[in-house]
């Protein structure tokens, strides 16, 4: 499979990927558009592998961390009117809020590996072996960062919501 | 009964998914993406000891004023040329109370794509995603899994999470019509959908730019309000995601206070800002400049950069250089506002 082959096939789910385990579309998007400047880069290696896309997916993951403690001391911010424009095909949505949307608003307000750890789980179906393989860390690991962040959502989500 | 918080996740994470960006629109940015990967590459090999300066090109887009055109000779037009921008196609049918508040434009991108918003309540009522939306992109392709319904016997692919289906209308062009908020039965919204037709109006720019320099390339024209009487114009540059503008027109009032400028006869202000919002941590607005141009309407240029680019920012002599050079039309077509 070419680079090109990849992109044409694969974008589409790469990105939502992105959206899911970064929890920010405009962030997923950067994030995307570097890893694929960088595989196209060191596509004759990776193109050779069994599972090419797994390969880009954990480079997007490991962006996404790496770019976390990056930007960690340095976050800016912008109007949303200008952001509703930077980004275009995408509904007028992200001035939305109402109940259905609280769990995910929740969820972006989780540390990121424990975030991460979500969206692998519930995204990616992945076990916790998989994820700790992932994050570079102990299946408890996972297991606490699982734990700790469904525990949080309960917590914070009304009680009638939640079928305990 | 109450969902158990497995099922709230993973609602929650489809809701977040149906975010992203489109794959089309990062397809575009790559060639750009990559050159200027090479181009830091090479400037760090060189140890270039101005590398600050030069690694990242500014984007700066110079507005004409109405009427003059004698700008800088390597000047090139940016925006819809005077026949106007395509919309391609527009629902002949639509529920009770729908009028059109929105419509985006690709202009001098490397996508051509027109976007329609249509809404019960107020184009300004951001907090309201209840509206119907209408996406058209040429030399687009489907990506759509199988299709699963027929849209005047076309393939189509309805997805009951987004409320959307979308279609390949011909070769080259793909459609999308979602309704994400409004709550839509399938048969409504495919109802919609399969009364799409061809539209040869052409959308006539209230707000042009005469002049952009090599490297900066425009994303979109933008108008929306509530009437002709009650509107906002915009085009919006971002440079990679590194440096945005944004020059608007209409009649939403902004305030800059700080210094007062006066251009092309106007009084205008002129401020640096730090701005914030909580929603998303990508950029920092460093410039405002807001000028009266009588009649009720008001140009704004807006420039910032992402917080993590050490590129070096717009000046305030680009800023008022940018609104001197803007050309605006005296009398506007905005008269599809609103219905």
């Amino acid at each position: 499979m070419t680079f090109e082959e990849f992109v044409s096939a694969r974008l589409g789910a790469l990105i939502r990927y992105a959206t899911v385990v970064t929890w920010d579309p405009y962030l997923a998007e950067d994030i995307t558009q570097d890893v694929l400047v960088r595989a196209q880069a060191r596509w004759g290696r990776i193109g050779r592998l069994d599972a090419p896309e797994q390969y880009v997916k954990r480079m997007v993951l490991n962006e996404f961390l790496s770019w976390r403690r990056r930007r960690a001391a340095h976050l800016m911010f912008v109007p949303r009117e200008t952001l509703d424009g930077m980004s275009p095909h995408e509904p007028d949505r992200t001035g939305a809020v109402d109940d259905r949307d609280l769990t995910r608003r929740l969820i972006a307000g989780l540390p990121a590996k424990h975030r991460a750890a979500i969206s692998l789980r519930y995204y990616e179906d992945l076990s916790d072996e998989q994820i700790a393989e992932l994050l570079g860390c102990r299946t408890g690991t996972v297991r606490s960062y699982l734990s700790r962040g469904l525990a949080a959502l309960r917590e914070a989500l009304p009680a009638e919501w939640v079928r305990t | 009964m109450n969902p158990d918080i497995d099922d709230l996740v993973r609602e929650a994470v489809r809701r977040q998914e149906m975010l992203a960006v489109d794959p089309d629109h990062i397809r575009a940015a790559l060639p750009a993406r990559a050159a200027r990967r090479r181009t830091r590459t090479r400037v760090t090999l060189a140890t270039v000891a101005a590398a600050v300066a030069i690694a990242v090109t500014v984007p700066i887009i110079v507005v004409r004023d109405n009427g003059n055109s004698d700008g800088p000779a390597t000047s090139s037009t940016a925006g819809p040329n005077q026949a106007g921008a395509p919309l391609y196609y527009r629902p002949t049918w639509l529920p009770a109370g729908m009028v059109e508040r929105r419509r985006s434009v690709s202009i001098h991108g490397a996508l051509e794509f027109a976007e329609r918003y249509w809404k019960r309540t107020s184009a300004d009522d951001s907090a309201s995603g209840q509206q119907i939306i209408l996406t058209t992109k040429v030399r687009a392709s489907s990506e759509d899994p199988a299709p699963n319904v027929d849209i005047n016997g076309t393939p189509g692919w309805y997805d009951d999470i987004q409320s959307s289906v979308s279609w390949q209308v011909d070769e080259d062009t793909k459609l999308t019509l979602m309704a994400p908020e409004l709550g839509l039965s399938k048969e409504v919204l495919l109802r919609i959908a399969r009364s799409v037709k061809p539209d040869p109006t052409r959308m006539r720019p209230p707000l042009r730019l005469d002049w952009v320099p090599d490297g900066v390339a425009d994303q979109r024209l933008q108008v929306r309000g509530d009437s002709p009487t009650t509107w906002k114009a915009t085009i919006l540059s971002a440079d990679d995601k590194v440096h945005y503008l944004a020059v608007s027109v209409g009649t939403a009032a902004d305030t800059a206070s700080g210094e007062t400028v006066t251009i092309n006869g106007h009084t205008a202000q002129l401020a640096q800002v730090d701005e914030k919002d909580a929603e998303r941590p990508s950029y920092r607005t460093r410039w405002l400049l807001t000028m009266d141009l009588g009649d009720g309407r008001q140009l704004t240029v807006r420039s910032g950069s992402a917080g993590y680019s050490a590129a070096s920012e717009l000046t305030r002599d680009d800023i008022i250089r940018i609104a001197e050079y803007a050309q605006v039309d005296a009398d506007p077509d905005l008269a599809w506002l609103g219905r």
